[in-house]
């Protein structure tokens, strides 16, 4: 999310909660979230959801009530309209729900873990107490909520699980348009050493996969930033935890061998499969040999892919595009050599 | 907060400073693409104070701007510090419009009403009510208003909202209405401009109040794009049965396009919708439109080929032709100032809703 234009920059301009947190709990794929606040703050991140929504076709239009919280429960409490609202959401028979709350909820001090009680034991619930700003901004938002399926998921009935390994990707961007491109690439990547992705925590998942958890193999962290978040997850002693998706020409491989030993697989022959892959996706840009080009400093990803393509890097050289996030795996890398090529 | 804010930054010779968090700034900045300054609250703020650093961005957005309006949010509104006596002896106006208040609309009339505006009953000029930014048709209906009252011989006058900021100082004593959702000006109301009856019968008021106004090319104007409706209409019902349409938005403005669609296309508006909330408890046709649940339902139980709405109804019915009609309108280039009031709007609604009409039916 982008800082505004105050003439004061700060460290203030993180965005909100409940974005983040809305973009974790709106991934259950069969849940259903209710706001606790002011209907706008349900309008406006609804409304930024569906902007990212419209670039995927046939993506489901997530299940969200607000309880519209006035002047009147600004001033008497808002315990009374989460619980109207609580017995609506149950009516829906969703999977589970989710209770976020907001700056003004949390201001005028309801409980909701004890207006939640009312929900029967038999539908999952987790209360997200994310606060608006005033539990931080969006990352912290995204974090809580892992975090509070994290703990919601210990609850669960072990899901039934095939004896296949549960490799499960943890803290996916839900707002990133490259969502699903950055986990196929993963998916494609764990092929080859004849494994899959057994877990999305969280992206579109049912509510029961999310039992799985606990059981996992092995835990792919979307990002290093998330391994507080990870520390805190219910799942085994000694789980093994891959802290990033790969960035990179190096780290692909990288990303095959810290599979390999996690899973006790040999992990070689995956990596030769790879490394030929990665030299025809070179082999297909071997005309950008020579450009001279500007690149952002201080990516060893970068600098690495400048070289392996003998890009002469210069001050006076083409500004490159680097999207951020960066891109994953060698997949990543071929749609941003396309780019480059356009640049040059 | 945003209907106040987005009123606000329509105004020239005013800034306009989001009092409260980032994320609150962020939704009304994305939505106007406009300079909104904010004071990025922190929790720190919210429990010792925010008037330092309310008084620090107010006093940079003055170097930029000759008034300062400050647009109010929750936790300030709850909090309740005295922003007027923080901001003492600054060129500023305090809008206190806290989300939980209300809806854009409120939010919007909040902050014409702290502009306070006085009529001026000397002045000549036809002012236009009911116009925001947040309003996928704001520019085109601006234009469209002044087209019309410039061809009756008026001169357009205040706007709600809009235009330089002191003209509220010397309001129109009338005004035609563009979006009766958004109506907050004060004055006479002379009528909306939705649909051509509408459009006659406002021209009508204007000209019995003021002489100098003549209806008659405005009149002239309304039974030519008539007949150039009635001759697309016949051309559309030569070849494909009626529409049946779901027209979902502002209360007035689905009123007026229901009469439009029924008159030339032979519509059947199988379900309408006023996003305030209200329903019409004789007319079985309205559903509760404040809430995307039951526009689900009655989208899934009326099974309309055509949808006038916002992209949240787009969403909920694929199957069905759809027309922009309220926001938001995501997934689509919006560069022309396309209207919904006055004739223009007439004939932009009826050619909109026959091409998505033929179009879906190739598809």
């Amino acid at each position: 999310m982008p800082s505004s234009p105050s003439l004061l920059p700060t460290p203030r301009s993180e965005g909100c909660t409940l974005a983040g947190a809305l973009s974790v709990a709106a991934a259950v794929s069969d849940g259903l979230t209710v706001v606790h606040g002011p209907a706008g703050c349900a309008h406006h991140h609804v409304s930024l959801l569906l902007t990212t929504l419209l670039d995927q076709p046939g993506a489901r239009m997530p299940t969200l009530l607000s309880d519209d919280l006035c002047e009147q429960e600004v001033i008497f409490g808002g315990e009374g309209t989460l619980a109207r609202a609580l017995d609506d959401a149950v009516s829906r028979s969703p999977g589970s729900i989710a209770v976020l709350s907001t700056c003004v909820a949390e201001a005028i001090g309801d409980d909701c873990e004890a207006v939640v009680t009312r929900v029967p034991d038999s539908l999952p619930v987790v209360v997200i107490p994310v606060g608006g700003f005033l539990g931080g901004g969006f990352l912290e938002g995204e974090r809580t909520a892992l975090q509070a399926y994290g703990r919601l998921a210990s609850r669960l009935p072990v899901s039934e699980r095939s004896d296949e390994p549960v490799i499960a990707l943890v803290g996916e961007k839900n707002l990133e348009f490259e969502a699903d491109t950055h986990a196929d690439e993963l998916g494609r990547l764990l092929g080859l050493l004849d494994l899959e992705v057994g877990l999305r925590f969280i992206r579109e998942a049912p509510t029961s996969e999310l039992g799985l958890l606990p059981g996992a193999d092995l835990l792919v962290l979307r990002e290093p930033a998330l391994g507080p978040v990870a520390d805190r997850l219910p799942v085994r002693p000694g789980t093994p935890l891959i802290d990033g998706f790969p960035v990179g020409l190096s780290a692909t491989i990288e990303f095959l061998r810290a599979v390999g030993a996690a899973m006790n697989l040999d992990a070689d022959s995956a990596c030769e499969i790879e490394i030929a892959h990665q030299e025809t996706v070179l082999a297909r840009f071997a005309g950008l040999a020579g450009s001279r080009v500007r690149l952002p400093a201080g990516a060893g990803w970068l600098a690495e892919l400048a070289d392996a393509l003998d890009l002469v890097p210069a001050p006076d050289g083409v500004p490159l595009p680097v999207p951020e996030p960066a891109p994953v795996g060698t997949a990543g890398i071929s749609r941003l050599l396309s780019r480059w090529r356009r640049a040059l | 907060m945003v209907g106040a804010a987005a009123c606000l930054s329509s105004y020239t010779g005013l800034g306009v400073v989001v009092h409260g968090s980032s994320g609150c700034w962020f939704y009304p900045s994305s939505l106007l693409k406009a300079d909104l300054a904010c004071t990025d609250l922190s929790a720190d703020d919210a429990v010792m104070g925010s008037g330092d650093r309310l008084r620090t961005v107010v006093q940079a957005a003055l170097a930029r701007h000759p008034r300062v309006a400050v647009v109010n949010t929750c936790i300030p509104g709850i909090i309740g510090e005295d922003l007027a006596g923080l901001l003492d002896g600054l060129p500023i106006t305090v809008v206190d419009a806290p989300g939980f208040l209300g809806g854009a609309p409120l939010g919007h009339a909040l902050a014409i009403a702290a502009l306070e505006p006085v009529v001026e009953p000397g002045v000549e000029t036809v002012g236009i009510d009911g116009l925001t930014p947040l309003d996928p048709f704001f520019r085109g209906d601006l234009h469209e208003c002044e087209r019309l009252l410039r061809l009756a011989g008026a001169v357009p006058g205040t706007r709600y909202a809009g235009g330089p900021v002191e003209s509220v100082r010397q309001a129109s004593p009338v005004t035609v209405i563009a979006n009766p959702a958004y109506a907050s000006g004060p004055g006479e109301r002379a009528g909306d401009l939705l649909g051509l009856d509408a459009v006659e019968a406002t021209f009508d008021r204007l000209a019995d109040r003021h002489p100098r106004i003549d209806p008659a090319p405005v009149v002239s104007e309304c039974r030519e794009a008539d007949l150039r409706c009635r001759r697309a209409g016949d051309r559309y019902l030569a070849r494909h049965d009626p529409p049946r349409a779901a027209i979902l938005g502002d209360g007035a403005r689905v009123r007026g396009a229901a009469r439009t669609l029924e008159l030339y296309l032979d519509a059947d508006c199988i379900l309408l919708g006023d996003r305030s909330g209200k329903q019409d408890p004789v007319d079985g046709r309205w559903c509760q439109a404040d809430d995307l649940g039951p526009v689900e339902e009655g989208l899934l139980a009326a099974a309309p080929d055509l949808v006038l709405g916002s992209s949240f109804e787009e969403r909920l019915a694929p199957g069905a032709a759809f027309v922009p009609f309220a926001p938001p309108v995501r997934g689509r280039p919006r560069l022309a100032s396309v209207p919904l009031c006055g004739i223009e709007g007439t004939l932009s609604l009826v050619e909109a809703a026959i091409t998505a009409c033929s179009g879906r039916r190739k598809a």
